[in-house]
């Protein structure tokens, strides 16, 4: 796993590459999980090269989004391949989380 | 490229760290690729495997014990339908039926859900077909993971 950190306009975007599995979900625990230490914060995932997210991903990005929540901060996702799709229907994270087709869609979700 | 000649069984020991993990998962990955599957359709096969595999490493003995059998196995074959694979684990570890395991709530909010307790689920949401026996002191649960045809 690859992470492509920018910060813009009160956005921190997250550029993901490779598999959100087991063995990579601890450096990107420490990264993306980081972006909070400011309340308030706004911060996005770019998943449109992540290979599959397994539970342990999963695990990652529901702590995103509950810090988020608990910090007055916003938390949003853009361009999930088909395999991702589909793990993030089966596991509910579809209708609970902001999720955007385009990098754009992810910004308005997050207010930038 | 031809692909490699279908059905073939293919099996290898594991442990019980992750990066031990992540080498087998790039062994089934490779194993799939030669049969065909492209990587993106082989990614849910991946999903699979590595919650079949992180579940027995971190649940399946006391911490630190070095297992005495802890394997993956995977059977793949084509059919009219698509690339089929059943996807095998065997352990000595405590006697774990994943198949008895209460979904989670999937649609609770984001405050509401706790973090974690999702391998199973998707272990069971995609596959089609699952199977757990202990027989000899060994789990074996077995799991058939099928990857639709490609549009013509």
């Amino acid at each position: 796993m690859d992470i492509y950190t920018q910060a813009s306009d009160g956005v921190v975007l997250h550029r993901l590459k490779g598999r959100l599995d087991n063995e990579s979900t601890g450096k990107a625990e420490g990264t993306i999980l980081g972006s909070f230490a400011d309340p308030a914060a706004r911060v996005i995932l770019d998943m449109r090269d992540v290979a599959y997210v397994s539970s342990a991903g999963l695990r990652v990005v529901l702590m995103a989004a509950k810090r988020a929540r608990s910090s007055a901060g916003r938390f949003a996702l853009f361009g999930l391949p088909s395999a991702v799709q589909e793990v993030f229907d089966i596991s509910g994270f579809s209708k609970v989380l902001a999720i955007g087709a385009e990098e754009a869609d992810a910004r308005r979700l997050v207010g930038g | 490229m031809t692909a490699t000649a279908l059905p073939r069984r293919i099996e290898r020991a594991c442990c019980r760290d992750a990066a031990d993990i992540a080498a087998a998962l790039d062994w089934l990955e490779a194993a799939l690729a030669e049969a065909g599957c492209p990587p993106s359709r082989a990614a849910a096969c991946l999903v699979v495997a590595e919650e079949m595999l992180t579940n027995v490493a971190r649940h399946a003995w006391p911490k630190g014990v070095v297992p005495g059998v802890f394997a993956l196995s995977a059977g793949i074959w084509r059919g009219r339908e698509g690339l089929g694979v059943l996807i095998s684990t065997e352990d000595d570890g405590i006697p774990f039926d994943p198949t008895l395991c209460e979904p989670p709530d999937t649609g609770a909010s984001v405050e509401g859900r706790p973090v974690g307790g999702l391998g199973i689920h998707l272990v069971m949401r995609m596959t089609s077909w699952q199977r757990y026996r202990r027989r000899g002191g060994r789990n074996h649960f077995s799991v058939f993971w099928r990857s639709a045809s490609p549009p013509d």
